[in-house]
This record gives C-alpha cells, structure tokens and sequence, in this order.
C-alpha cells in the first residue's frame, strides 16, 4: 500500500492528475489553463454534468477537451474518497463549486485539494465574502488559494492576491477582480506541485484574526435611513450583482406601505438637514433621499418586481419609513 | 424588418461570443441571461468588449438587464446608444 503522505512524489511526473471541481466562467478558465499545460484532468466535476439540458461552460469545454465529467453532488456520495484513491489524483481544485468537500475527499489525493475563497483569509471565511466587503466598507479585498480542510475555509494559505475595490465597485464586478486574480494564482499552484510540490506555501491562518460570515443577510436586509450615507450606499453596492441574483436581495424600505428594493445608489457629497428618509427632487430618473449626514442618489429601485428608474416610483415629498428597523 | 446594418452587428455580436467570449450562443434571440449562458464574469468581459469594438458606453446605475438579454437586444442597444451619440 503506498503511504500518502511520503509515497512517490510527483516531482518525476511530467503531468500532474488534477480533479477539477468548478463551475461558472471561473471554472471553466481554470480547465482551460491545465488543459494547457498539459496535465490530465481525471475529471471535471460540475453541476451541468447531471443537466445536460441547461447550460454549463464548464461542461461545454470539457466536453470539447475530451475530459470526462461527472456530476457534481457525487462528492457528497459514501465512498467517493475511494474513487479519487483508484483514480490516482495529485490534486484537487475547487472554483466556485457549490459542493462542500468531505474530509475523507479532501485528503483523497497526493498534494492535497485547494480552493479558491473570493475573499481575504481569515478575515472574511464563509459565504459571500465579496458582499460582506463592501457592506463594511472595505477599500481593499483579496482572493485566497488556500488548503481544503475539514472546516470551512481555514486551511494553510498558499496564496493571496489583494487589489482596490474603487468607489464604483459593485457586488459584481468585485467578484469579477477576484476570479481575475485568482486564476493565475491557481496556475502559480499548479505549476509549482508540478514541479517542486514542497515548495507550495502553507501559512496557517491566524485564527484570532478570524471572522466566519453565515448565511445570514445584515440588518435584516433593511435600509437604515438614519446612517451615514456611505453605509446605506454601500449596501446597495453589496448587493449589486445586476443583472445576476444578488444572494442577498437587495436592501428594502417602505413608503406609503409599499416595499421598495434599492438596487442602484451613489453619494452625492451633498450634505443634507432633512428628515433621514425624506425623498428630495428628481435627478434624471434618479431621486434624491436623505441619509445621515448627505444625500444619495437613489437610481435603480425594484418595486412589485419590476426593476425601474427611481422617479417611475419615488416621489418628491415621500418620505421611508424608519420605525421599522429604520432607527438606530 | 432588420435593416443589413442591424444584421450586421447582430453577427459581429454573435462572433464575439464564439470568439472572445467562448461562449456558443443558439441563436439570436435566446436568453443570455435566464439560461446562464453569460455568467458575471462573462459579462463583465462583454460590456469591455462592447465598449473597445463599438465605442459606447455602459453606464452601470442605469444598466438594463433588458438591454443585455440576446443577442438580438445587445445589437439593439448597441444601435440607440450610437444614435443617441451621433
């Protein structure tokens, strides 16, 4: 039986065998990387496996590159571990599978499993760290290439590429900088197993330095009027994956009973006395509502399930309800 | 009726997707978005390429998923935002 640990090591091998766990774009990237360099991909587990009707870029490309796919739930399955014995896999990378890996699975393969956390460890482990981000305000975030473990995104960092989230930043397009910087990192990975797998870094996290987000949605997913106007835009930027499904919804207040979604707002710098709640005049199809300490653009509001400019819905004079989660 | 210039675009369109994009579109007027076609990180890379090939600008508060749904609105839009300029 070969010891796992001290076995044969894979310096000799040209090509490593990668099993790749992935979805999206993001995956389909990274399949299309170790397709080029050369490696044997023993499979591509993806959701579209077992759903040949809806797309799947993942699926698509494997499928074009000839590399076998297999559901993506089979990992959950009793005895996978045995498969990815049989099956001889150096490595195993996740991006952006929606599958937790079970221990035995993760330490099923040579070099260990990696994945890829949109998001910097171990400050932001968990669930959607980018949204997470810009609702605290942060003005940098990184993504992470870390170790698989039993716990949920607190494996030794290999590595880490940190960038600016700008003003403009949405939900979206920080998740796009984070699969930007994260692909070559993946790459840097696996060139470094295949070549000299020691020198993969493994940088324990500082466990006191981490924070575990849930499923849960902040404050209940209201807007607080009564905050300062960077709080409530940044939000909104939390939730703005347009014209995808944000995970969080979008922000909601009431006028006149009514439930109103916020899906798109900016500051103004503007500094403001009204009432906070109050909406002020019409800006093109934007209005303006007053937070704190200064006005925000409102633009983009989703109302009856319709997504529609601010003026189609808001109207000078209304004012969002506040003693309902509205009052700090 | 298209005019040949909207057509036109429709398959400049269209030959981003295959080309750039690697993504195989049906046809012209299927659903980008409700079928998953493009995902975030293709569309981000698509409204790059739309404003590098075509010259417009997407203005992200005012962005409609509408305006993005096919092919055939993507052309569609690309054509307002031209006449809108020019």
């Amino acid at each position: 039986m070969i010891d796992r640990t001290t076995g044969p090591r894979p310096e000799s091998r040209a090509r490593l065998r990668i099993l790749l766990l992935a979805e999206e774009a993001a995956g389909a990237q990274v399949l299309r990387m170790i397709a080029e360099r050369g490696h044997v991909v023993v499979a591509v587990m993806t959701s579209g496996a077992a759903r040949p009707d809806s797309p799947s870029p993942v699926r698509d490309l494997a499928e074009r590159l000839g590399c076998p796919c297999w559901p993506a739930e089979w990992v959950r399955e009793r005895g996978f571990s045995e498969r990815v014995r049989a099956a001889d896999v150096d490595l195993l990378l996740n991006v952006h599978s929606l599958y937790l890996v079970p221990g035995a699975v993760l330490n099923a393969s040579r070099l260990g499993s990696y994945n890829m956390h949109p998001g910097p460890l171990p400050e932001y482990a968990g669930r959607n760290p980018v949204s997470w981000a810009l609702f605290r305000g942060e003005t940098t975030h990184a993504v992470t290439i870390h170790r698989m473990v039993p716990e949920v995104d607190a494996g030794p960092i290999a590595y880490q590429a940190s960038f600016d989230i700008e003003e403009r930043d949405s939900a979206l397009t920080v998740s796009v900088k984070c699969v930007q910087a994260g692909v070559p990192l993946i790459a840097r990975l696996v060139d470094t197993a295949a070549t000299n797998p020691a020198a993969i870094p493994a940088i324990a996290q500082n466990r006191s330095r981490r924070s575990y987000y849930g499923r849960d949605v902040p404050q209940g997913g209201q807007l607080i009027w009564p905050r300062p106007a960077r709080d409530v835009v940044n939000f909104t930027r939390a939730c703005d994956y347009v014209p995808f499904r944000s995970p969080w919804g979008h922000p909601v207040g009431r006028v006149d009973g009514r439930q109103v979604a916020v899906v798109k707002a900016t500051r103004t710098g503007v500094r403001c006395a009204a009432p906070p709640g109050a909406v002020s005049d019409v800006v093109g199809g934007a209005v303006r509502v007053a937070c704190a300490d200064e006005w925000v653009l409102v633009h983009r509001v989703l109302t009856d399930g319709q997504l529609v400019y601010a003026s189609r819905t808001l109207r000078p004079g209304q004012q969002f309800e506040t003693e309902n989660g509205g009052r700090e | 009726m298209i005019t040949q210039e909207l057509a036109g675009l429709r398959n400049q369109i269209a030959a981003l997707f295959a080309d750039v994009l690697k993504i195989e579109v049906p046809s012209h007027d299927t659903n980008l978005l409700a079928t998953g076609l493009l995902d975030s990180l293709g569309f981000v890379e698509l409204l790059l390429q739309l404003e590098r090939r075509f010259g417009i600008h997407v203005e992200m508060e005012s962005l409609e998923p509408e305006d993005f749904r096919s092919i055939e609105s993507i052309a569609a839009f690309i054509e307002a935002q031209r006449q809108a300029v020019g």
